[in-house]
């Protein structure tokens, strides 16, 4: 069955090994590695990329099934084989020996979506935004990018940790900080503009313990994102030179810099904008970049009329 | 002299350029000729992707044309929708982008220029201009190269 027709479907324990064998070699290996540094058509980038965005989503769903299942079937299990052994100790072992093998058939396949979880972001920022830019690439015009779907939480992320502190209620708080850059992308238009962008996440993940009023302590841990999209966009100077002034509404940018080296250079400009999300699973819309390179293309103007076609 | 007969749709997203394509059929609601790449896919009509992406302005996805929903709908809807995953579907959905999954209308000709047409419409950006002139495109304001050697004195100025 192709994966297009499973995507939409409610997802089966047998399938999602199956739903993996479908995948093409490379897309195993890329769950696998979770990293990417490669340069294909944009067409190309939507074709690997894009089962995977559907594999992950059914993986997700299954592994929060499974998760929900284990505990059910565990926490009932022990209810049941306690009642049971105090009516029938023969009832109560067999119900414990039923649980125990229910959770050794759940177990691997929970493993199994687990390890290849990735961090669904970049795929869906990246479909998203590559057949905006086909359109102003060539034909055979190529899509630089460096993929990092491991997520933020690691501690090869981890850039600083707070001293413990308290607020409130909490006693005990540690904000641990991580910064991911999980998109770095290149690419070359038509009319001689190169783009380069690098989408990076801080995450603030903080841990906070407190005490209830009958004294059993709480641990929670909230995370809490912040993207820099910054984008530096080089204009060709057979074509086009800084502008006066802009020529777009305001576009909310947090950095806009023009690098004008006279009418014989390159004009760069060079944005930031910094996106909040509510959630740190929250995905980045597309059209912060294809903002941002609208923005660049506002504060220049053309020096000469040229046909440009293909 | 002889007129090429090449494809009348424009590439480009930021910029506006000729497509280059030579023309094999005519679009039934334009009348311009297009080439296949520029052609809408549908099954009992020929209507390139920059009249389809016209025609389904203002509408929800997936709704058929007697059905037709305005975008602020979908946006409200986004509102009403419980978890991020399903207000980040809605807002896509407003805006005319396909459900990423999905690759084949990821990769559809049409989705460029159904986004192109409403990001040009409800973001203010005007395109810079490097193709053949068509009034086909007086709709869209877009920006051309000015050169003030062009002036020939004439217009609406005090005699």
């Amino acid at each position: 069955m192709d994966w297009r027709q499973r995507a939409g479907r409610e997802p089966h324990i047998a399938g999602i090994r199956r739903s993996f064998r479908d995948l093409e070699a490379e897309q195993q290996q890329l769950l696998q590695t979770k990293q990417i540094d490669a340069e294909r058509t944009a067409g190309d980038w939507v074709r690997l990329l894009a089962p995977l965005a559907a594999y992950d989503a059914e993986a997700d769903k299954l592994r929060s099934r499974l998760g929900g299942w284990m505990l059910g079937i565990g926490i009932g299990g022990f209810i049941l084989a306690i009642i049971a052994v105090a009516i029938n100790p023969i009832a109560g072992a067999a119900i414990a020996v039923a649980v125990i093998v229910a959770e050794l058939v759940l177990l691997p396949n929970y493993r199994f979506t687990k390890k290849l979880d990735v961090n669904r972001t970049p795929l869906e920022f990246v479909t998203g935004v590559a057949p905006i830019l086909r359109e102003d690439c060539s034909d055979d015009g190529s899509l630089h990018l460096r993929l990092d779907m491991r997520g933020a939480i690691m501690n090869e992320k981890e850039t600083g940790k707070s001293q413990p502190y308290s607020r409130g209620r909490y006693y005990r708080i540690i904000d641990t900080y991580y910064m991911d850059p999980w998109c770095a992308g290149g690419a070359a238009f038509v009319d001689g503009t190169q783009v380069q962008w690098i989408a990076t996440d801080y995450v603030r993940s903080q841990r906070k313990t407190k005490r209830n009023p009958r004294g059993k302590v709480k641990t929670k841990t909230k995370n809490k994102k912040k993207t820099n999209l910054d984008v530096i966009v080089t204009f060709t100077d057979k074509l086009y030179d800084t502008a006066e002034g802009t020529s777009g509404p305001d576009r909310q940018l947090k950095k806009a810099k023009v690098k004008d080296g006279g009418p014989d250079s390159k004009t760069v400009v060079r944005t930031r904008r910094t996106i909040k999300s509510p959630s740190a699973q929250t995905a980045l819309d597309p059209r912060h970049l294809v903002d941002m390179i609208a923005a660049s293309y506002e504060r220049v103007k053309p020096t000469r009329r040229k046909k440009l076609a293909g | 002299m002889t007129t090429l007969d090449m494809c009348a749709c424009k590439r480009g997203f930021f910029t506006l350029r000729d497509c280059g394509n030579p023309a094999t059929t005519s679009c039934q609601l334009c009348t311009r000729r297009v080439c296949d790449q520029h052609l809408a896919p549908r099954v009992d009509t020929r209507v390139c992707v920059e009249c389809s992406a016209k025609q389904e302005e203002g509408q929800t996805p997936g709704a058929q044309p007697g059905q037709q929903a305005a975008a602020g709908a979908a946006g409200a809807a986004a509102a009403q929708q419980h978890t991020p995953a399903q207000q980040q579907a809605a807002a896509r959905a407003a805006l005319g982008q396909p459900d990423v999954e999905d690759e084949d209308a990821v990769l559809s000709r049409e989705y460029p220029y159904r986004y192109r047409r409403r990001y040009y419409s409800d973001w203010g950006y005007y395109p810079w201009w490097w193709g053949t002139y068509d009034p086909y495109y007086n709709d869209y304001g877009y920006r051309y190269f000015d050169d003030d050697d062009d002036d020939d004195g004439g217009g609406f100025g005090d005699s």
